[in-house]
């Protein structure tokens, strides 16, 4: 750790407030809890998914693995990503650019978690979970990161794989191999992302901008993008329920995935229509809002209907 | 008798010192719990047959 003072170290612009005076909770932070908690509850659906069953204690320690190599990962962006984020207003008081934790502390901090984390993975489950937990972090930090995000408005939608892997890595951890079943989760984030990255992007254009980040509203313009948010989500409508189609959920997942695709695509093309003002603005972060719980519900009902043994029992 | 010169090293801020305490402290529960946490999948994953001789 770095107990550099500021004031004859390379500091960052805003060290002065910072003093590199991190705590247990900046450290925290530098794992993206929120992104973390998602990654959880979509690996935790891989795992319940997948056949065979699996002592609580092993799965209780992969997740564990799978959500610190998220959060290494998450580490490892702030790292690389430090002179952009103090340019948007939206990541300009994360730990790196606020000066609170050194640029070289948050590499050492992500890279010695992406290790522990990997191989716990390796040992309590299996080399196939662990080497695509190696991939993920690898995915997210090489090709995302350092590649994509600065050079192509198709960003988001490679680099939403990385994403999109956690039921993929959750089902490999669970039963050694991975299914069919894993393989529409994975396809229901990575179609998911666009649209609700792009929601964003509508609104924080001017940030992305500023900082020189290519996303879809900036280089092919706000119109192109609300029509690839309307179409992304007219994949994702059909493609939320084919779990339940498919046999591998429930009738709650069912009903969930058909009444919450109703409002989705409500906003997605109220999102394409309204274009002006301030409205268009408000439009754009309700669907921000409400794709965010489209996900949680959906996966949320899956460990729901799996963790208490209701679609084993009933069929629900 | 020579007088040495005031140490001229890093000096740490009240804020740096306590956070350095709290981290120490976070570190050393997390050492803690990996340890159980190992012990534990070890005792689930090889169970109590790891004391029985063989034969």
């Amino acid at each position: 750790m770095s107990l550099a003072n500021p004031q004859t170290s390379e500091a960052g612009p805003l060290a002065a407030i910072g003093e590199y005076a991190a705590g247990p909770r900046e450290y925290f932070a530098l794992l993206k809890p929120r992104v973390m908690s998602l990654v959880v509850l979509t690996a935790l659906a891989g795992m319940l998914a997948a056949p065979g069953k699996l002592h609580p204690v092993v799965g209780f320690a992969s997740l564990l693995a799978i959500a610190v190599g998220a959060g290494a990962s998450g580490a490892l962006n702030m790292w690389w990503d430090a002179d952009i984020d103090i340019q948007m207003a939206r990541t300009r008081l994360r730990p790196v650019p606020a000066g609170v934790i050194a640029p070289n502390d948050a590499l050492a901090f992500g890279l010695i978690l992406s290790l522990l984390s990997v191989l716990t993975l390796a040992v309590v489950a299996n080399f196939l979970a662990a080497g695509l937990l190696a991939f993920t972090i690898f995915f997210y930090l090489v090709i995302y990161t350092m590649w994509l995000k600065r050079s192509t408005p198709q960003n988001i939608v490679i680099g939403g794989a990385a994403g999109a892997l956690p039921p993929i890595v959750g089902c490999a951890a669970a039963s050694g191999h991975v299914t069919l079943d894993a393989f529409v989760l994975f396809a229901i984030i990575f179609v998911w992302t666009p649209p609700h990255f792009w929601a964003l992007a509508l609104v924080k254009c001017r940030d992305y901008e500023r900082a020189g980040v290519p996303m879809m509203p900036n280089v092919k313009g706000p119109d192109h993008t609300r029509l690839e948010i309307l179409v992304y989500t007219l994949i994702l409508a059909p493609l939320g329920a084919l779990p339940w189609l498919m046999g591998a959920a429930g009738a709650i997942y069912g009903a969930a995935s058909v009444a919450l695709a109703l409002p989705l695509l409500g906003l997605a093309w109220k999102v394409y229509r309204v274009r002006e003002g301030v409205e268009a603005n408000k439009t754009a972060m309700r669907l921000f809002g409400f794709t965010i719980l489209y996900l949680f519900a959906l996966f949320g009902i899956i460990v729901f209907e799996r963790g208490f043994g209701l679609f084993a029992r009933w069929g629900l | 008798m020579t007088h040495l010169p005031p140490r001229q090293g890093l000096r740490l801020t009240e804020r740096q010192i306590k956070n350095r305490r709290m981290r120490n402290i976070a570190i050393g529960l997390c050492v803690t719990f990996l340890v159980v946490l190992f012990y534990v999948i070890t005792i689930v994953k090889v169970g109590p047959g790891i004391l029985r001789p063989e034969g």
